[in-house]
């Protein structure tokens, strides 16, 4: 919507001037992910900005020098039209863990969260005043009093690093929650004409991967699982004998199932049969995947009263490996696909495409996810 | 709507949020104070606009003032100048030496009363201000404040002394008369007689001030 627009529409009598939602912000492992929102009241939010910004420098460090995270902010709220420094922020993985704890149900909302405590006062380790946690109570599909919930739990000292961090970068955090959170945020927003489905995301990361299970709108499970792209690289690297940026690049060009037929290279590989040999080296280590995989849609069966895991989402460094949807659906026997371009679902407005970044990577999910906290009642 | 998790201390959220208090107030303080300054500046230029205005009328009117005094200098040497001025043309006026003569001639019974010596002089003589009945002479009114010599009006007298010799003194005295009964003649005054014994006969000797009425309407 250009400035001009923008302007009739505030003085136009009974119009809705614009709502710009927080800026979504995902610190990844290799690039920080903003997106931002907008939406007019009877229209459906559409992205106002959005930017993917790689760090100059390992993010460990990054987050521990204030003087270069607000410099890499900077730049990043510099690179797009964003409005304001209101953000929601997605947690770095390795900062917090979920737990699934079950406990009595009691009465009142106050009384839930005395219960959700005493469950978590066993479960952890020392004086609980050094957690910062929040929890999700899960819909409960059993008659019993006994609940459910997903508990996000955080020592508390680096919480209010990072948040010291992000306060001396001149951002207003208004949220700060996690990744799993933010994606059943965003895939409750994709099947929303759906129903209530229920879906499997598997965020893969460098040494882990997170399987999250959603149901309808609420974010059923989280789990950690020991799968990472890095032990899969390693394992292709000691196999074929290379260096393990060889075994990188070669999984990334013939990938594990299928290939780009206008790449030469990866034709040639084809020919040579190299990415079926890739999934037969993988095969194995996929596996660990597919055994948590039929796990959890177990779990999500016996929560859900027979419900069954209808759509299974990969995103992560993996999902960028060509062919491993394939493999993983052709191993556990569940549909696996890339999760679909995240502002697909919030076309920008007038066809402008933000920031001229082209179609958006999956990693950009959280971030969107992030965005449309507190955006989704406006349609 | 699903449930939400954020893992912002509440501690650290009341303080962001005294923090947010702090500096709204540090703002609106701030903004005050600027507000307090700018007016302070504004009336500041005022206040000194006003005081070279002020000044400038006051070194206005000390023109003005300087003005008037030169105005009463001027109008206090104008007044100088008339007062010579008309003690000049009073000093100028008067009977001629000719008509005194025959003023005087006329009132000489002849061989009775013989004149040995006279004198003539014509003065403005200092008087007490206050204009007589009878017009008697030219008065020059002095402004106050003004030198005390010059305090007094100025009369112009013409007087003419007159000694002489008289075979008697009813000789004297019907001369004296005479003169009295002219006109031209203001006052006279005999200032002493004597008499003096020859071998042929006795006469008396006599000064008398003859003082003339100035000739008013030529003065004026």
């Amino acid at each position: 919507m250009s400035i001009v627009s923008r302007a009739a529409a505030l003085l136009t009598p009974g119009a809705s001037p614009t709502r710009i939602g927080p800026i979504g912000i995902d610190f990844g492992l290799e690039s920080v992910h903003l997106v931002q929102l907008e939406s007019s009241a009877g229209k459906p939010p559409v992205v106002r900005a959005r930017l993917s910004l790689d760090y100059d420098s390992p993010r460990r460090e990054i987050l521990k020098n204030p003087h270069q995270f607000r410099s890499m902010m900077k730049r990043a709220l510099g690179g797009d039209h964003f409005y304001g420094r209101k953000a929601v922020i997605a947690i770095p993985s390795g900062m917090f863990r979920t737990i699934s704890i079950n406990y009595q149900s009691p009465g009142t909302e106050e009384q839930e969260s005395a219960a959700v405590i005493r469950v978590m006062r066993d479960r952890l380790d020392g004086d609980l005043a050094d957690y910062v946690l929040d929890y999700l109570p899960v819909k409960s599909r059993s008659k019993k009093d006994e609940r459910l919930a997903l508990v996000a739990v955080s020592e508390r000292q680096p919480i209010v690093d990072f948040l010291e961090l992000t306060r001396k970068a001149r951002l207003n955090v208004e949220a700060l929650e996690i990744g799993p959170v933010a994606i059943s945020r965003l895939v409750g927003a994709m099947s929303l004409s759906g129903g209530s489905e229920n879906v499997l995301v598997i965020n893969s990361g460098r040494r882990a991967s997170y399987l999250t299970v959603i149901s309808g709108n609420d974010l059923l499970f989280d789990q950690e699982v020991a799968f990472g792209e890095h032990s899969l690289i390693q394992h292709v690297a000691q196999t074929l004998e290379m260096s393990d940026t060889m075994a990188r690049d070669l999984i990334m060009r013939s990938g594990v199932r299928g290939h780009s037929a206008d790449e030469s290279v990866a034709a040639t590989l084809d020919d040579a049969g190299f990415d079926k040999t890739m999934a037969q080296i993988l095969k194995p280590q996929f596996m660990k995947l597919v055994e948590e995989i039929k796990r959890v849609c177990l779990y999500a069966a016996s929560e859900t009263r027979g419900g069954t895991v209808t759509r299974v989402y990969l995103l992560g460094s993996i999902a960028r490996w060509p062919g491993t949807e394939n493999l993983l659906g052709t191993l556990s026997g569940v549909q696996v696909e890339k999760i679909p371009d995240p502002l697909a679902l919030f076309p920008s407005d007038e066809g402008r495409d933000p920031a001229g970044q082209g179609p958006a990577a999956p990693e950009i999910v959280v971030a969107t996810g992030a965005a449309l906290r507190g955006m989704q009642n406006d349609g | 709507m699903m449930a939400e998790i954020d893992l912002i201390p509440p501690d650290y959220r009341a303080w962001l949020d005294q923090q947010a208090v702090v500096k709204q107030y540090g703002i609106g303080i701030a903004a005050f104070s600027a507000l307090i300054i700018i007016a302070a500046v504004l009336l500041g230029q005022l206040s000194d606009t006003e005081q070279s205005r002020a000044m400038q009328l006051k070194s206005d009117n000390a023109i003005t003032q300087q003005q008037q005094a030169q105005l009463q200098t001027l109008k206090d040497q104008r007044a100088e100048y008339e007062r010579q001025w008309s003690l000049l043309r009073g000093l100028r006026a008067g009977a001629a030496v000719d008509d005194i003569f025959a003023i005087i001639d006329e009132s000489i019974v002849a061989g009775e009363l013989w004149f040995l010596d006279w004198s003539f002089r014509r003065s403005g003589v200092i008087v007490d201000g206050e204009k007589r009945g009878v017009e008697t002479g030219y008065f020059i009114i002095v402004a106050d404040g003004a030198d005390p010599a010059t305090g007094h009006d100025l009369e112009v007298e013409t007087h003419m002394t007159i000694s002489g010799q008289a075979n008697d003194h009813q000789a004297l005295s019907k001369f004296v008369r005479a003169l009295f009964e002219q006109q031209d003649i203001k006052d006279v005054n005999v200032q002493r007689t004597s008499r003096t014994d020859y071998a042929n006969g006795r006469v008396i000797d006599f000064d008398l001030t003859v003082v003339l009425n100035s000739a008013s309407g030529e003065l004026s």
